[in-house]
C-alpha cells in the first residue's frame, strides 16, 4: 500500500502543475533587417526610431491581417487593402464595421516607404501616424478607443510576447502597434513590373507599349509630370480638373486651410494601376479607359487647376490608337510578383 | 667618467638651444590655419566667416510672392511655384578661386531654400559667381544617386526619366490671362537640358568677418521674365536649346540682380 502511495503521489503532482500557469519570458534579440531597394530606386528614409525588424515586419503582418483592431472583431486593414487590388479596395468606397461608406477610395498601399505624405489629402505625415487614424474611425475600424485595442491585445494568447519580441515591452501601446503596421507596410515594394525589367533590358515592350510610353513621357499625354519615374508618382498634391469650381472637393485646403490647396488631392503611384480601380480619390472612374478620357477631354478650369494641366478646356487631342497605346503601357507596371509575394500574406 | 659628464652636459645644451627655436604660425587651435608645428603665433590665424546668399523675388523694387499676380503689356500672370538650381557657387578674391558650394536648389514657396549659408575663410572677395542649373557631370546623374532629401533627390520632383533624362533646371508654374478677361489658363515652362546651364558672374567687394555672418542679397525681377516671350507658344518641356527656351533663360538670368 505505502509502495503504491509513493508511486501515486509524484503523477499527482505532475498532473497539478497542469493548472499552474507558466510564464516563459521570451527573449528581446531583435533581428534588424533592411529593404531591398528595387533598381532605379533611391534608399528612402527610415525613422531612426523605428527601425526595421524582423520581428516587427511579422507582427505588423499579423496586426494588418487580424480583426482583432476593429470595434467588431470582424474587420481589418487587409479588408480594404487587397493584395490582389495591390493593396487597394476595388469597391468605390470601403465599408466600416458600422455599415457606413467613407468618402474615398481607399489608397493603394504601394512603396510606402517613399511617400512623404499619406491619405488622399495628405494629412498624416509619417506611416506611423497614418496607421493611427482608421483603428478608432467611426467610418473604419471604430474601436472604441485604442485603450479597448491594446487592452485586447494585452489579454490576447500570442500578443504580449510578439511585442516584447518586437519592441521589449511588457505593456503595448498605441505606438507600438502603428510601428509594428508601419514596419510591415515599408515592406510593400512593387519595382519589377515589365516596365522595370525593360528598363534592366530583361524584357521587350511591344510597338504599342513603346508609343504609349512616348505618349506618357511627353507633351502628347503629359502624365510624366505628376507620375514620374520610379515611383510613378510625385508626391505631391494637383487639382487634375475633375471638377469646375463650384463642385469643387476641399481636397488639400482641410489640411492646410489655404484656399490655393482647394480641389488638390495627393497624385497617386501608377504601378499596377491596371489592377487598382476604382480611380481618382472618390473612385468615380471604374476604368483606365474612363481616366484617359477625363485626360483627352482637358478636366475643367478653376482658380486651383494645376499650372501643368495645360489642355483644359482644349484637351489631349489623342487618337483612338494614342489611347490603346497609353493603357498599353500602363499595363506595363503591373508587377504580377508583387501581388503574389507570399510574404505580404498572412 | 668624465667623458660622461660632458656628453650629458653637451646634450643638455643641444636640448635647450632645439627647446628654444620658435616656429612661426598659427597656434590657434581654433583657427582653420592652425599649424601644430608652430609654437610662435605669428598673426597669421584665419577665422570662419559665414557668407549667406539669399534670393528674394522683386517685380522691379517691389516685393514679389509665390501667388502674386504680374501684369505686363495686356497680360497677367499669375505665379504658383518657382525653383531654379544654383550650383557650382565660388567666391573669388585676386589670389584665390574658391569653390563653395556644388549645388542649391532655391524654392521660392519655401523660406528655408531660399538661402544658402557658404562657410569662408574670414577676407575680402571681389565676385560672386554660379551657374543657374545644374552642369553636364550633374546633369548626368539621376536622383537614385541621392538621398531622397538632396537638392537632387527624388522629392524634389526635378527630374524627367525621358530620354534623354535631364533635371528641370527652372520651374515655373502659374496661371496666365492673354486676354484681359480673367479668364485665366494653365501656364508652365520647365526649362532642362545641359546647353542651357548658364554661369553668372557678380563683381562685387564681399568683406567676410570672423565668425560673422554677411548677407548678400539677390533679387530675381519678375519685370523682365517674360521679355520678348511668344506666350502663345508652347511652353519648352523638352526643347534643348529651341528659340523659346534660349529667350527664357537668357531673361531669367537678366533677371537677376545682387543688391
Amino acid at each position: 500500500m505505502n509502495k503504491f502511495l509513493y508511486i501515486f503521489i509524484p503523477f499527482l503532482f505532475v498532473s497539478c502543475q497542469r493548472d499552474i500557469p507558466v510564464f516563459e519570458s521570451v527573449e528581446y534579440n531583435p533581428t534588424y533587417t533592411y529593404l531591398e531597394i528595387p533598381t532605379g530606386f533611391p534608399i528612402p528614409n527610415l525613422p531612426n526610431d523605428n527601425p526595421l525588424t524582423e520581428e516587427g515586419i511579422e507582427l505588423g503582418k499579423k496586426l494588418f491581417f487580424d480583426p482583432i483592431l476593429s470595434g467588431n472583431n470582424r474587420l481589418s486593414c487587409a479588408d480594404c487593402h487587397f493584395q490582389s487590388s495591390a493593396f487597394s479596395d476595388p469597391a468605390r468606397f470601403s465599408i466600416g464595421i458600422e455599415g457606413v461608406a467613407g468618402e474615398f477610395n481607399a489608397s493603394a498601399i504601394i512603396n510606402p516607404a517613399w511617400n512623404t505624405t499619406n491619405f488622399w489629402d495628405g494629412r498624416a505625415i509619417s506611416l506611423e501616424e497614418q496607421a493611427l487614424g482608421p483603428v478608432t474611425s467611426f467610418i473604419e475600424l471604430h474601436a472604441p478607443s485604442w485603450q479597448a485595442v491594446t487592452d485586447k491585445l494585452m489579454a490576447h494568447s500570442q500578443y504580449r510576447d510578439l511585442f516584447k519580441m518586437a519592441f521589449n515591452t511588457d505593456k503595448i501601446d498605441s505606438s507600438h502597434v502603428v510601428k509594428a503596421i508601419a514596419q510591415f507596410e515599408r515592406t510593400l515594394i512593387s519595382g519589377n513590373s515589365k516596365f522595370d525589367k525593360f528598363l534592366q533590358y530583361e524584357a521587350l515592350l511591344t510597338p504599342s507599349e513603346l508609343r504609349g510610353k512616348e505618349i506618357f513621357n511627353t507633351e502628347k499625354g503629359d502624365c510624366f509630370h505628376c507620375h514620374s519615374y520610379p515611383l510613378f508618382t510625385s508626391n505631391e498634391f494637383h487639382n487634375n480638373g475633375l471638377d469646375p469650381e463650384h463642385l469643387m472637393h476641399e481636397g488639400r485646403y482641410r489640411v492646410t486651410r489655404d484656399v490655393n490647396d482647394l480641389g488638390k488631392f495627393k497624385s497617386p503611384t501608377l504601378r499596377n494601376v491596371e489592377l487598382s480601380a476604382p480611380y481618382m480619390h472618390d473612385g468615380r472612374f471604374q476604368t483606365l479607359e474612363e481616366v484617359i478620357e477625363h485626360y483627352n477631354f482637358g478636366g475643367h478650369n478653376s482658380s486651383t487647376i494645376d499650372p501643368l494641366m495645360k489642355k483644359v478646356g482644349i484637351g489631349l487631342g489623342l487618337s483612338e490608337q494614342d489611347k490603346q497605346d497609353l493603357l498599353n503601357f500602363l499595363k506595363t507596371l503591373t508587377d504580377t510578383a508583387f501581388i503574389n509575394n507570399p510574404k505580404f500574406q498572412p | 667618467m668624465v667623458k660622461t659628464s660632458y656628453l650629458h652636459l653637451l646634450l643638455c645644451i643641444v636640448m635647450t638651444v632645439l627647446a628654444s627655436c620658435k616656429k612661426p604660425g598659427c597656434t590657434d587651435f581654433s583657427a582653420i590655419n592652425y599649424d601644430a608645428e608652430a609654437n610662435k603665433d605669428d598673426n597669421s590665424c584665419l577665422y570662419e566667416a559665414n557668407l549667406s546668399v539669399r534670393f528674394h523675388l522683386k517685380n522691379g523694387n517691389t516685393p514679389f510672392s509665390i501667388y502674386d499676380t504680374l501684369s505686363f503689356g495686356n497680360n497677367e500672370f499669375r505665379l504658383e511655384k518657382l525653383k531654379f538650381y544654383v550650383s557650382n557657387v565660388r567666391i573669388d578674391n585676386d589670389s584665390t578661386d574658391s569653390y563653395v558650394k556644388d549645388v542649391h536648389l532655391v524654392d521660392m514657396d519655401n523660406v528655408t531654400s531660399q538661402s544658402f549659408t557658404l562657410v569662408k575663410p574670414e577676407g575680402s572677395y571681389s565676385r560672386l559667381s554660379f551657374g543657374v542649373g545644374l552642369d553636364d557631370i550633374q546633369n548626368n546623374t539621376t536622383p537614385a544617386d541621392y538621398s531622397v532629401d538632396h537638392p537632387l533627390g527624388l522629392n524634389q520632383n526635378t527630374f524627367w526619366a525621358m530620354t534623354p533624362s535631364s533635371y528641370i533646371f527652372i520651374m515655373l508654374e502659374g496661371k496666365m490671362d492673354t486676354s484681359s478677361t480673367t479668364d485665366f489658363y494653365p501656364m508652365s515652362y520647365h526649362l532642362a537640358h545641359s546647353d542651357l546651364y548658364q554661369i553668372l558672374n557678380f563683381d562685387k567687394t564681399i568683406v567676410v568677418d570672423a565668425n560673422q555672418t554677411e548677407v548678400i542679397n539677390i533679387n530675381l525681377n519678375m519685370a523682365v521674365l517674360f521679355n520678348n516671350v511668344d506666350l502663345s507658344e508652347d511652353s519648352p518641356h523638352q526643347s534643348k536649346a529651341s528659340p523659346l527656351a534660349i529667350q527664357l533663360m537668357s531673361n531669367f538670368c537678366n533677371a537677376l540682380e545682387i543688391e
